[in-house]
């Protein structure tokens, strides 16, 4: 068996590869970067496990999860604040840091099922994952990970800026996180849907549900609006006064 | 429980030397009183951790008050006073902040228990992670304050969230509480977490004393 740790804190990158070593879990790779790791996230899937931290600078375990990476995953994490909305990612366990040797060889053994009983790790991932069949008549192409993945436009309400990063946010889907600019994005998308609402933020005029001086709620999210794109925005709007 | 030094000294020159000292580090809480009158009701009324007396004030003794004294207690004295035999921590004046540390240090606030039950007695193992984890709270004392003083709460949130399970691991009880209601609050409430920050740096340095 072999494994991939993620995670930027050295105390546990070294904690793992010590109980690593104790079981004969071949430790194929370390990243302490998550940017890194999000950029190589198809090597993720020539590995049994991998060992991914939840807290980390820049690109948040969740960050990755969303990238859907095909391989058994266990989350490390210093609280479980957040071990409900990571089984919704279907990962394999959740250890609280710091965890005893007898609790990490639990979340191992658990992995080691799951890689007997399902010869095939895209069969276990959620419904939403599996490639759809629809044709939506509206759609964008997005590169991941030099996989080009169809969206049906109408899907999307939000576009969030992240640094090098767009996060895309569809309707009953996984987000999706993409390298390229907000601007390209922009470019991508029609005008008669979508508007720029802030400088880190594209909404699709469609979701939108309410209007605040400040912010929109588009979906169930709350976004704030600059000044300077509050009248475009105003005009794009049907408004009945 | 957060350190906090009771200061029991008559001469004001004295008193202020010591608030000079503290200044080196916020984090340590105190009051001082003039004379050993108060210290029963002070002791009482407040959750001291150290108590810091002159040997005499006005003819009276600190050993003439042992029955209520049960923190740690340091002594500080001059080459004038015969000392009679005593139990508590001895020093001469004048008190330094190293020597106001090492008295701090002396205190245990941690344990190796669950660090070593967890390394199930891989000796190598302990040593390596025990120097992971002094690299970091040594790191982490030299920054904290400058992002403290820049207002940097993120980073300071992101530091603090990655040493909660080395203060669990190393059964930091009072650390391990104030550490996660720092990362939980820090972004909203900076206005009482920063003084919390303060008092977790005392933890910090003190594990460093105590991390062998």
């Amino acid at each position: 068996m072999n494994c991939i740790i993620i995670d930027d804190d050295d105390f546990y990158v070294e904690f793992l590869r010590n109980y690593c070593k104790k079981v004969n879990i071949e430790v194929k790779a370390v990243y302490q970067n998550s940017v890194i790791a999000l950029q190589e996230i198809n090597k993720l899937s020539e590995c049994d496990v991998v060992f991914l931290d939840i807290h980390m600078p820049d690109i948040s375990g969740f960050d990755i999860l969303k990238n859907k990476p095909k391989t058994q995953i266990v989350i490390l994490s210093a609280d479980d604040t957040n071990a409900i909305k990571a089984f919704d990612y279907n990962v394999v366990d959740y250890l609280q840091k710091p965890f005893e040797f007898e609790r990490f060889m639990r979340a191992v053994n658990r992995v080691k099922e799951r890689l007997t009983s399902t010869p095939e790790v895209v069969q276990q991932l959620p419904a939403e994952n599996k490639p759809s069949l629809n044709k939506p008549s509206n759609t964008i192409y997005v590169n991941i990970n030099k996989r080009l993945i169809k969206l049906n436009i109408e899907d999307i309400y939000v576009v969030e800026a992240k640094g090098d990063y767009v996060l895309i946010k569809l309707d009953d889907k996984e987000n999706l996180i993409v390298h390229t600019t907000l601007k390209r994005i922009k470019e991508k998308l029609p005008q008669d849907i979508f508007t720029q609402v802030h400088r880190s933020y594209i909404v699709n005029l469609k979701k939108i549900v309410d209007i605040e001086e400040s912010t929109i709620v588009v979906n169930r999210d709350v976004i704030p609006i600059s000044k300077s794109n509050r009248t475009p925005l105003m005009e794009k709007l049907d408004i009945l006064n | 429980m957060p350190v906090k030094v009771l200061f029991v000294e008559d001469n004001p020159l004295q008193q202020k030397s010591f608030k000079t000292i503290l200044k080196k580090n916020l984090g340590i809480k105190h009051s001082i009183i003039n004379d050993f009158d108060l210290l029963k009701s002070e002791l009482e009324k407040n959750d001291y951790t150290h108590l810091i007396s002159r040997y005499a004030i006005n003819g009276k003794l600190i050993n003439d008050f042992s029955e209520i004294i049960t923190i740690p207690t340091l002594i500080i004295f001059t080459d004038k006073i015969e000392i009679n035999e005593t139990n508590y921590s001895l020093t001469k004046l004048p008190l330094s902040y190293s020597k106001l540390f090492s008295f701090l240090s002396e205190t245990p606030i941690m344990s190796n228990e669950t660090l070593e039950k967890y390394a199930m007695g891989d000796q190598e193992f302990i040593n390596q992670i025990k120097e992971l984890i002094k690299e970091e709270f040594k790191a982490n004392i030299e920054i904290i304050p400058q992002l403290l003083e820049n207002k940097n709460l993120k980073e300071i949130k992101s530091k603090v969230h990655q040493m909660v399970s080395k203060f669990s691991l190393l059964e930091m009880d009072n650390s391990y509480n104030l550490s996660k209601e720092i990362d939980l609050n820090i972004l909203e409430n900076p206005k009482k977490q920063i003084p919390n920050m303060q008092q977790l740096l005392v933890d910090i340095e003190i594990a460093l004393t105590q991390l062998k």
